[in-house]
């Protein structure tokens, strides 16, 4: 019987296949245990997506919807599909997941005046910041000038000495 | 105008941290923790649902719910902080409140051994196969429990299994409370 006798490079790149293959249908079989319907209509499809992004996992607080593999964050999923398809606006949508959860359900929450805050609240620390560092500054430099005639002469004293010097 | 030292530079942002420090230290406190999420639902009458009722799948709707303050409690039989807290839903009940349980994304058969094994203090429990009905509550896990007036406004929202501390200090008297103003 003749052997089958393959050089290393020819078993190295029959692995390789072999390896492909099976990280393929890896990846299907993966993808298709988590697979969710998605809406038919691809711009449906990607408007859901869009509004994934902006939901609040409650139960996962940090993160969208859109991440979550949280049961409720299916249902969501679900529920802003269905409700796409019945041809709600965005903010109907936003709308009626605030009704049941608050504001806090949306991850950009509106601008109201509660929020204000919230929202002003990073630029108002950084004012300040800047309002502090520019005080302390400006008071070392007006100690500057606190220096007396003499210490001035001194100074200019000292220039010209080292001007001179050959 | 105000002399900031050198030291005031430093100083400042360990102040503010400290400060923020003691206050998480504090609202961290077990007893201390409101609801995560404060309920969207406070002050607002109880959404309206059609859910079937565990023993005999008979359509119930909110409206069916005999007058005067109630609870609604979602459990499921394999949560185990429901378990947990099945003797407080029980002081409820014996305290006079009615209690309606509603089994959230459970099986029927699960659900009744459940209640079967801890007992039933339930004056009716529903289903809420897919948790529609509960996204309709805000919930965002089980066990919650609402506490609902004569009116039919929802009061509180109880999210995470009932222990002592909350039951003494919030809901013991809030049931009284509730109840008071119903016999009026």
């Amino acid at each position: 019987m003749r052997e089958c006798v393959h050089t290393w490079g020819q078993r190295v790149y029959m692995h390789a296949r072999v390896m492909t293959l099976i990280c393929a249908l890896g990846w299907v079989a993966i993808r298709a245990g988590f697979a969710e319907s998605t809406l038919p209509d691809p711009v449906l499809e990607a408007r859901a997506r869009v509004l994934f992004m902006e939901v609040r996992c409650v139960v996962c607080q940090g993160q969208s919807i859109a991440d979550s593999n949280a049961e409720l964050a299916g249902e969501m999923r679900l529920i802003i599909r269905e409700q796409l398809r019945n041809g709600r606006t965005d903010k109907e949508i936003f709308g009626f997941l605030r009704d049941r959860y608050g504001d806090f359900v949306l991850l950009r929450p509106p601008l109201t005046a509660k929020t204000v805050l919230l929202w002003g609240a990073p630029f108002l620390v950084l004012c300040l910041g800047i309002i502090l560092v520019a005080h302390y500054y400006r008071q070392l430099a007006r100690q500057d000038q606190f220096l007396s005639s003499s210490d001035h002469e001194r100074l200019q004293g000292d220039a010209t000495h080292a001007e001179k010097r050959p | 105008m105000v002399h900031i030292g050198r030291w005031a530079i430093y100083l400042l942002p360990i102040a503010i941290l400290i400060t923020l420090a003691v206050v998480f230290f504090i609202q961290l406190q077990p007893g201390n923790r409101p609801d995560e999420i404060p309920s969207a639902l406070i002050g607002r009458a109880v959404p309206d649902f059609d859910l079937p009722r565990l023993r005999d799948a008979m359509s119930v709707h909110a409206k069916d719910f005999p007058s005067g303050p109630y609870a609604i409690n979602f459990f499921a039989s394999w949560c185990i902080p429901c378990e947990a807290e099945h003797p407080y839903i029980r002081q409820i009940h014996d305290l006079g409140l009615p209690v309606y349980g509603i089994n959230f994304r459970d099986q029927k058969e699960a659900a009744e051994a459940w209640l079967h094994r801890l007992g039933n203090p339930f004056a009716e429990v529903l289903v809420d196969a897919k948790g529609r009905t509960a996204i309709d509550f805000g919930v965002t896990g089980i066990p919650e429990t609402f506490f609902v007036d004569a009116a039919g406004i929802i009061r509180w929202r109880m999210s995470g299994p009932i222990e002592a501390g909350v039951w003494k200090r919030d809901l013991a008297p809030l049931i009284t409370r509730l109840k008071a103003e119903a016999a009026q």
